[in-house]
């Protein structure tokens, strides 16, 4: 079963409250395969994540439904909806909305969002591709071959050039356990300098912004906070203006 | 051998006294070059599921362990406890890159051979790679790419192979 964006907003999105939001979004970022990358003392619980996530999921009548089908069933939609990247791609792109709404800024629609193919998120203002907003998404647990990942993951989809990506962020997601967001905030805020290897030059914003999220939604670590520094012109950013 | 006779006789045998032989042996033979645990996960997704001289993909994992396709890739939830379990066991010092102890890095791990002769290939073949060009090597070979593999996660390896092979 596919859920799609509509059916996330109206039934999950906005009936959970914005702690809620926030821990769903932290744990969306999580996945199995991180624990290749870190040692055994920060391993996550994946029985906690798909009992908090799942618990969630289910205020939905649909995602229910699905879920009263079955073991097999539930399994099959959690490791799909909340491995696939579609529960962090949904989560920050309704965000971003309603904060566009909350702003009053008009006219910008995402589209094409459950294609899951580069980039993560695309916001569109009207057919030019000039005035459309690009995101990449990336949760990440660890920095080994960080830089690799840029030059192999990301460069080259912007050099295909199907889209003209003159505003393209790349966004580096840490999710942090609460006690430790502070400290690593601190140390990613310089990821800055990948913007090099994503071709950022004065014609073009092309950023980078590396954010730590933490599960208590600490303010400076949270999911409004993060939106607000997308919208924003932190950083000279200012996506949508 | 089929694969069911094998299974049939995995069931008087224990897949994780097997699994940590190969973990031990593979460190062992990589020494310095063990790098992580994420080079050994792709290691081991080669040893099970593909056959080096034919160059295919096996649907039936060679050992028995189960994969699936998470964001860092090819990804086994029993091979990576055994990892755990070799570190709690004090076989391993955790963190980057594992360093196996010293009084068993030259213990003989006693491996069927068949086990041992596809492991020695691959350490031939893939022993110098890093762990990073594995997880994109191993995706690679499965037919896919970062996108396209989004497709699969968390599905069985099974499906998945099933999945690609008839694209």
């Amino acid at each position: 079963m596919k859920v799609n964006l509509n059916t996330f907003k109206n039934e999950v999105y906005e009936k959970l409250s914005k702690e809620e939001l926030n821990e769903l979004f932290y744990w969306s970022l999580f996945d199995p395969s991180f624990s290749e990358e870190m040692s055994k003392k920060f391993k996550i619980s994946t029985s906690k994540r798909k009992s908090f996530v799942l618990s969630k999921l289910r205020v939905s009548a649909t995602i229910k439904a699905e879920c009263d089908k079955g073991r097999k069933e539930t399994n099959l939609f959690y490791e799909q909806f909340t491995y696939g990247e579609l529960l962090t791609n949904y989560i920050l792109a309704i965000a971003i909305e309603k904060e566009l709404e909350n702003r009053k800024i008009k006219g910008y629609k995402h589209f094409d969002i459950e294609k899951q193919e580069f980039p993560d998120l695309i916001f569109r203002k009207n057919k030019k591709s000039t005035s459309s907003i690009y995101i990449e998404i990336k949760g990440i647990i660890g920095t080994s071959n960080l830089k690799d990942r840029i030059e192999k993951e990301i460069k080259p989809n912007l050099k295909k050039g199907r889209r003209k990506y003159n505003n393209f962020l790349l966004l580096l997601l840490f999710p942090c356990k609460n006690k430790e967001a502070e400290r690593v905030g601190q140390l990613i805020q310089g990821y800055y300098i990948y913007e090099k290897i994503i071709g950022n030059n004065s014609k073009n914003k092309r950023r980078v912004l590396a954010k730590c999220v933490s599960k208590d939604g600490a303010e400076d670590y949270c999911l409004n906070k993060l939106v607000d520094r997308i919208l924003n012109n932190d950083n000279d950013i200012g996506y949508f203006l | 051998m089929t694969s069911d006779t094998f299974y049939s006789k995995m069931n008087n045998m224990n897949r994780s006294e097997i699994n940590k032989k190969i973990i031990t042996y593979l460190a062992q033979k990589l020494g310095s070059s063990l790098e992580g645990k994420k080079k050994i996960m792709k290691l081991f997704f080669i040893l099970e599921h593909i056959d080096l001289d034919n160059k295919e993909l096996l649907l039936e994992p060679f050992v028995g362990n189960k994969f699936s396709i998470y964001h860092y890739g090819v990804y086994s939830e029993s091979v990576m406890k055994e990892i755990y379990k070799l570190v709690d066991t004090g076989l391993f010092t955790d963190g980057f890159p594992l360093v196996l102890k010293k009084d068993i890095a030259k213990e003989n791990v006693d491996l069927e051979v068949r086990i041992k002769d596809k492991l020695d290939k691959i350490i031939t073949k893939y022993g110098n790679w890093t762990g990073y060009k594995l997880e994109l090597a191993t995706l690679k070979i499965l037919g896919l790419d970062l996108d396209s593999k989004k497709k699969y996660v968390g599905l069985d390896m099974k499906d998945i192979i099933q999945a690609v092979g008839s694209k």
